[in-house]
């Protein structure tokens, strides 16, 4: 009695325990940032992107059958997204812009434009230009561009405009108003900035909110819709929130199948506790360690769930089975359950060693929670379950082996069938792929890429970074002058250092003889157009001037490429071709290179990499420590055999149904690993004791891998990407490592007896 | 100058806002002559503009000194060169084509919102409101009242830096039919 209380208030304690966790959960910082989802090797270039201003903005796209209409639907969109204050109005241009613009030059005067000014003060270019600013002061534009002509003869805005012209060069887009227009004219996208914070879930439920109204008065054939983060956030939030309400119910339902089926007492319930017990310590940890959690992580939750749940089902099964007393039946069970527990961990060590912050947080989370199982299983529950009566569950000690040669030719097909689908497995080398969307998401963003492919495919991002501003916009000066085309960037958006030397290069130009030489073109030919002697003397008392007649011009009010990182560094953003000239100019240092193909390419060796080292380590921990335990090779290997074969059909079965793989399969593999060596374990032990052979109850290893399969194997129901992929992965590994322990181990194991 | 924002009509009948209303289609020959302080004279450019209220449709076309111009259908709008038409897509252009329409049919409740408006014997004398107007100091209309509709006969956009463009209208034909093909 004493002995029961005493487990009791170590219960109770335990139950405080995890309440106080539970409440401290609470304050935990839950982040779904993809940046934690990449290897180390892609992260720099993702961070960059998300930063960029590109990144940031919300895309907002409007296909029609005709261009009018698309055009007209997009501004309509645009206004009311603006008059409801859902986005930053768009930049509009002052009525003196135009002198601003020109004001601008000499800070922006390359050796290029000094070389093309000097081609504009000729005879013949003076003419023409003259002509054409006759034509256009007859024009309906004269009103306005008589507030330019007369500071600007000789065409220098054409410099200028040259250079905001570059900024689109090569993407063959068209960029009126704020659009983009498709080739075909039916599909027009605004880009716009959010006024809210762009990860934000409110702002996004706002502008979904405002879609989804926009889309109800559509008259058919009409389709608006917005992209960009926004649009990730909120489809990642949905899905997640649908993911939880399915797997929950689910893992409930199956989990009560499989204690109706085994258990069906009372104090097996105990069992079923674990994953609500050992889940909200092992978030805090993983909160305290990381400074957040991600929400992967917290997903993860229902695979451990499952796992926990092994320790504690075999000390039941062991104590239902036991002739003995119980502490020495637990005795006896230490050295198999520390095993097992030895090898999870040592799997999620390997895990640890990844560069994915998320992978990091789950071997965390997953140590913490397992460790409390075992210190459950061991310490908290065996009265309980030792008070259950003997006689009320059958112990059943009769195994399930093949024949021999049959399991050995069932090894060998798995084998065939575990290559043929590591050959033929797709893996996913989209990051967006990370992102769980639904299928309108997929349709919106296919409409998307047909409807601008050069942005799509084409086009790349340079991105230049410094310690500050100025000594990010220097190096992409330097950088850009070692290019054959300058990169559009530099040209108007000029370090401190290049403005001084550009405007020592426009007074430099400017001197009295150019001045003069001016002077007389004018005096020649402007009268054969009828232009007043006068009629340009704004040109040489202020645009040739050193104060400028108008304010400095700002162009990032429209345009900025400047982006400001989190560790207090710069980044300066260059759109450029997809190539690799841009491509080899990255040192991945101080210049990064970013675009679709080139970060599939990355993600795709960082996956492998990670890959590699996390079987790897996991293997070589595991192999020792087993080796460790049992001292014989053969026993030792034999263990590993769930492992392969979960493995073998897990790919067999990602080929056969098409899964496309993502990164996340990487969690499977240490997984996969530390459960299949347990149930590897369970069955070695088992025919080494003997006598004791009845602690071992196939039902035990069933139970648990049922267990598992209702917790972890339930994701198989998500939608999200991430969760989906480790739920099928779980689902077939795990079912043929049971299987492979249960059928496959004894033909080989009773021979030995 | 046509394009400008306005407001203000207390002096302007009903009955001449009526009987502009009338008007459907316009037809006719122009002058410009522009007043401009960079030149030493001022420089006349001729040529024609169809109009038609129903369609939404308008020619404006300079023949001398230059071929140039401009065509309106509905809500597109097209720059005219030697002959080739090229559409126009630029917000600016848009509001400009906007306002156009509001100026060729003399919508004097819309021109009134952003012009004050008086009227004096023959002629409307169009005031822009807003203060931020730095551009243009007055558009004044002469309208032929002896017909009806009545026609207008002259427009004189002034500046506020003395400069001014006057149009004059000959040979105006209203409510015709106007082929579509002369918007073409």
């Amino acid at each position: 009695m004493k002995h029961v209380l005493r487990a009791h208030k170590k219960l109770l304690w335990l139950a405080l325990f995890t309440l106080a966790c539970a409440g401290l959960c609470t304050q935990l910082r839950v982040s779904e940032n993809i940046l934690s989802m990449v290897p180390a090797s892609v992260r720099k270039p993702v961070e960059l992107f998300e930063h960029s201003a590109l990144g940031q903005k919300l895309f907002v796209v409007t296909h029609a059958a005709d261009e009018e209409e698309a055009r007209e639907r997009a501004l309509t969109v645009r206004d009311e997204l603006v008059s409801k204050g859902l986005v930053r109005p768009l930049f509009v241009p002052p009525a003196d812009f135009a002198r601003v613009l020109l004001g601008g030059l000499p800070a922006r005067f390359s050796a290029a434009d000094a070389a093309r000014a000097a081609q504009l003060l000729t005879p013949e270019e003076t003419q023409k230009n003259l002509g054409a600013h006759y034509e256009n002061l007859l024009s309906l534009q004269s009103t306005f561009l008589k507030q330019i002509i007369p500071y600007d003869p000789f065409n220098l805005m054409s410099l200028i405009t040259g250079k905001l012209a570059a900024l689109g060069k090569g993407t063959g887009l068209e960029f009126q108003d704020g659009l983009l227009t498709s080739a075909d004219g039916k599909t027009q996208i605004g880009m716009y900035d959010v006024s809210g914070k762009s990860t934000d879930f409110n702002t996004a439920q706002k502008i979904n909110d405002f879609f989804v109204s926009v889309q109800q008065q559509l008259s058919p054939g009409l389709r608006v819709f917005y992209l960009g983060s926004l649009r990730y956030t909120w489809e990642n939030v949905q899905i997640i929130k649908r993911d939880l309400r399915v797997i929950t119910l689910l893992a409930l339902t199956c989990l009560s199948a499989v204690f109706f089926i085994f258990f069906r007492q009372k104090s097996a319930l105990l069992i079923y506790a674990l994953p609500v017990i050992v889940l909200p310590p092992a978030a805090l940890v993983t909160g305290l360690i990381f400074g957040e959690i991600s929400g992967i992580t917290l997903g993860f939750g229902s695979v451990v769930a499952g796992l926990s749940l092994d320790y504690a089902v075999y000390v039941f099964f062991a104590l239902q089975a036991s002739p003995s007393a119980s502490a020495q039946t637990l005795a006896s069970l230490k050295k198999h359950l520390f095993c097992n527990f030895m090898t999870s961990a040592l799997c999620f060590c390997a895990l640890f060693c990844s560069s994915v912050e998320v992978f990091r947080q789950i071997a965390v989370f997953s140590l913490c929670a397992l460790a409390l199982a075992l210190f459950c299983a061991l310490q908290i529950f065996p009265p309980y379950f030792q008070n259950v009566a003997k006689q009320s569950l059958p112990v059943v000690t009769r195994t399930y082996a093949l024949p021999r040669a049959v399991a050995l030719a069932v090894c060998a097909l798995v084998l065939v069938f575990g290559w043929w689908g590591v050959t033929r497995t797709r893996f996913s080398r989209d990051i967006a792929e990370l992102n769980s969307t639904s299928p309108a998401f997929k349709q919106d963003k296919q409409l998307f890429d047909n409807a601008l492919p050069v942005i799509a495919d084409k086009q790349a991002l340079l991105f230049v970074l410094g310690a500050s501003q100025e000594e990010a916009l220097m190096r992409n000066e330097i950088l850009s002058a070692k290019l054959p085309e300058p990169l559009a960037v530099s040209g108007l958006f000029v370090s401190q250092r290049g403005q001084t030397q550009n405007k020592r290069r426009w007074a430099d130009f400017w001197n009295a003889n150019r001045r003069n030489y001016a002077r007389l073109l004018l005096e020649e030919y402007a009268p054969q157009f009828g232009f007043a002697p006068d009629a340009f003397t704004p040109f040489f008392e202020h645009t040739l001037a050193d104060a400028p007649l108008v304010g400095p011009l700002d162009l990032s009010v429209f345009y900025n490429p400047v982006i400001a990182l989190t560790d207090g560094s710069y980044g300066i953003v260059n759109h450029v071709a997809d190539t690799s000239e841009y491509k080899q100019i990255a040192d991945n240092k101080n210049v990064f290179f970013f675009s679709r193909f080139a970060l599939q390419e990355q993600l795709m060796h960082g996956v492998k990499n990670q890959a590699l080292q996390i079987v790897l380590l996991a293997l070589l921990f595991n192999f020792s420590a087993v080796w460790l335990v049992f001292r014989k090779l053969k026993d030792t290997l034999i263990c590993f055999v769930p492992v392969v074969f979960g493995a073998c059909v897990t790919f067999g079965c990602f080929a056969l149904f098409g899964v496309r793989v993502n990164l996340f399969v990487l969690v499977f593999l240490p997984l996969l690993m530390g459960l299949g060596i347990d149930y590897g374990i369970f069955q070695v032990i088992k025919y080494k004791r003997g006598a004791d052979r009845a602690l071992y109850p196939p039902r035990a290893l069933m139970a648990a891998g049922l267990s598992t399969l209702a917790g972890f194997g339930v994701l198989i129901a998500a939608k999200h990407e991430v969760l989906f992929m480790m739920g099928f992965s779980s689902f077939v590994g795990i079912s043929a490592a049971v299987c492979a322990s249960l059928f496959i181990l004894p033909a080989f194991l009773e021979r030995k007896k | 100058m046509f394009f400008a924002v306005c407001v203000g009509a207390d002096a302007v009948t009903d009955e001449l806002a009526e009987q502009l209303a009338r008007v459907k289609t316009a037809q006719s020959e122009f002058t410009e002559e522009k007043h401009l302080a960079l030149f030493t004279a001022p420089v006349v450019s001729k040529g024609i503009f169809k109009f038609d209220k129903t369609a939404q449709k308008l020619r404006w076309e300079y023949q001398q000194p230059f071929a140039n111009g401009f065509i309106i259908e509905g809500k597109k709008i097209f720059r005219v060169r030697d002959g080739k038409k090229t559409p126009v897509k630029n917000g600016l252009a848009r509001n400009a084509a906007a306002q156009m329409m509001v100026w060729l049919t003399l919508d004097i409740r819309e021109l009134a919102k952003t012009y004050r408006i008086t009227q004096a014997e023959n002629k409307l004398v169009f005031t822009p409101i807003n203060a931020a107007n730095d551009i243009i100091d007055n558009i004044t209309v002469w309208v032929e009242r002896t017909e009806n509709p009545p026609r207008v006969s002259a427009v004189k956009i002034t500046e506020k830096n003395g400069d001014f463009t006057l149009f004059n209208f000959t040979g105006s034909v209203l409510n015709t039919p106007i082929p579509s093909e002369d918007f073409q």
